[in-house]
């Protein structure tokens, strides 16, 4: 790539940056674009970022709980995507490649976070949480449900309903079977409920 | 039907269902109180997910992408410089430095210089370019929730006594002692620099305007 067509495109960066509705995963087209950045296109990385940023914050918010933290976890996913270029390598699953850096990264975060201070020596109103002062009570009543499941299957349910993808695409991105997707949802859904149920229950 | 499928639960509730589907779901949902619940449980989930997703899409994602952009051109000029270096090496390790600082060299070095120059000038306008966004973007994020409480007004009396101040001369420098003028309601009196009062000019007791 020469020189000023990189300096050109430091100019897009002002611009507002809108992300594409729906996310779908499409492994053949995303190692085309892949390997059009390794080989120096920037505009593949755009397209890469346009596609998959938006979804990434998300998860990465959702198993974070905090938006703050979501957006730095972007930026050193894509910092790490940028490294490749030093070390070019074929990519047979890029969006799963992706997904797995968030996971890593979040799971750091959370580890960090365990050793640093005690949950329990945290008031709740401390606690981090990426939840919107506007929320009902039932939506909050939601949230913390959500925020109680097991890691696992908090990652499938916000890939599903917050990323979009379909069952078989979060199959493809967590190297799993779709059945055993399908079978880890269906149980995560009926936890959320029953914890929901739960909550909701006066004491 | 399989109605214990939460894939037809999502279906039903994001409205796509075939009319024929729909309207069986719908006989067993009136008979079925159970389902009932679950579905009512369901549309409630969905219902906070997407207003707890539209908070989360409403954040701004042009630092990352700022981010992005300056990693990319680094990159971009990183690899430019280390591939006309190493074109300089090679040249200049058969030809002498002297004959290609004096132009009878090698031609690709003097270039790698230049194209060197204009790649830290590149790394310069992206990290400024980068500097300027986010401050555009600290300045963008007023965190203000509550209005802002006005000051009570202070009202102090104006001070009666004002002391001149002191002046230090400096040794070796002739100085002329300067007037300094003190404003006392309606005469103004005259200070010199030792803080002796020197009669004002304007003193219509000491002198009177010309008839």
């Amino acid at each position: 790539m020469s020189l000023l067509s990189s300096i050109s495109t430091t100019v897009l960066a002002r611009e507002q940056v809108k992300p594409e509705e729906a996310a779908t995963i499409q492994t053949n087209e995303d190692i085309a674009v892949f390997e059009r950045f390794m080989r120096g296109d920037d505009s593949a990385a755009i397209l890469l970022f346009k596609k998959f940023n938006r979804s990434i914050f998300l998860y990465a918010a959702k198993l974070l709980g905090n938006s703050e933290q979501a957006e730095d976890i972007c930026q050193e996913v894509w910092e790490r995507v940028i490294a490749l270029r030093t070390k070019p390598r074929q990519l047979i699953n890029p969006a799963g490649f992706l997904f797995t850096i968030t996971r890593n990264l979040c799971f750091n975060q959370l580890q960090v976070r365990k050793r640093t201070v005690s949950l329990d020596t945290i008031e709740e109103r401390y606690l981090p949480t990426a939840m919107n002062p506007g929320m009902t009570s039932t939506e909050e009543l939601v949230m913390t449900a959500l925020d109680a499941l097991k890691f696992e299957d908090r990652e499938l349910l916000v890939l599903n309903m917050y990323c979009g993808y379909k069952f078989d695409e979060i199959a493809t991105l967590l190297e799993l079977s779709p059945g055993a997707v399908w079978t880890r949802a269906s149980r995560a859904r009926a936890k959320l409920r029953e914890i929901i149920t739960k909550l909701s229950q006066p004491l | 039907m399989n109605i214990n499928n939460h894939l037809l639960l999502d279906e039903f509730l994001e409205g796509r269902l075939t009319p024929t589907e729909r309207k069986k779901f719908l006989t067993k949902l009136e008979s079925d109180a159970d389902l009932r619940r679950l579905v009512e449980a369901e549309r409630v989930i969905k219902q906070s997910v997407i207003s707890d997703r539209q908070g989360l899409d409403s954040i701004d994602h042009s630092s990352t992408y700022s981010f992005l952009i300056a990693g990319l051109a680094a990159t971009a000029v990183t690899a430019a410089a280390s591939s006309t270096a190493t074109a300089a090496a090679k040249t200049t390790t058969t030809k002498s430095f002297t004959s290609t600082l004096l132009g009878g060299g090698s031609k690709s070095a003097i270039l790698s210089l230049t194209v060197s120059i204009v790649a830290s000038a590149a790394i310069g306008i992206a990290t400024y370019q980068l500097r300027q966004d986010s401050a555009q973007a600290e300045l963008a994020v007023p965190t203000r929730n509550s209005k802002p409480v006005p000051v009570p007004a202070i009202v102090e009396p104006p001070p009666t006594n004002i002391a001149p101040p002191e002046i230090q001369l400096k040794k070796g420098i002739a100085q002329r002692p300067a007037k300094q003028t003190l404003k006392n309601d309606k005469n103004e009196v005259f200070h010199d620099i030792y803080g002796d009062v020197i009669e004002s000019k304007n003193n219509p007791a000491k002198n009177p305007a010309p008839k």
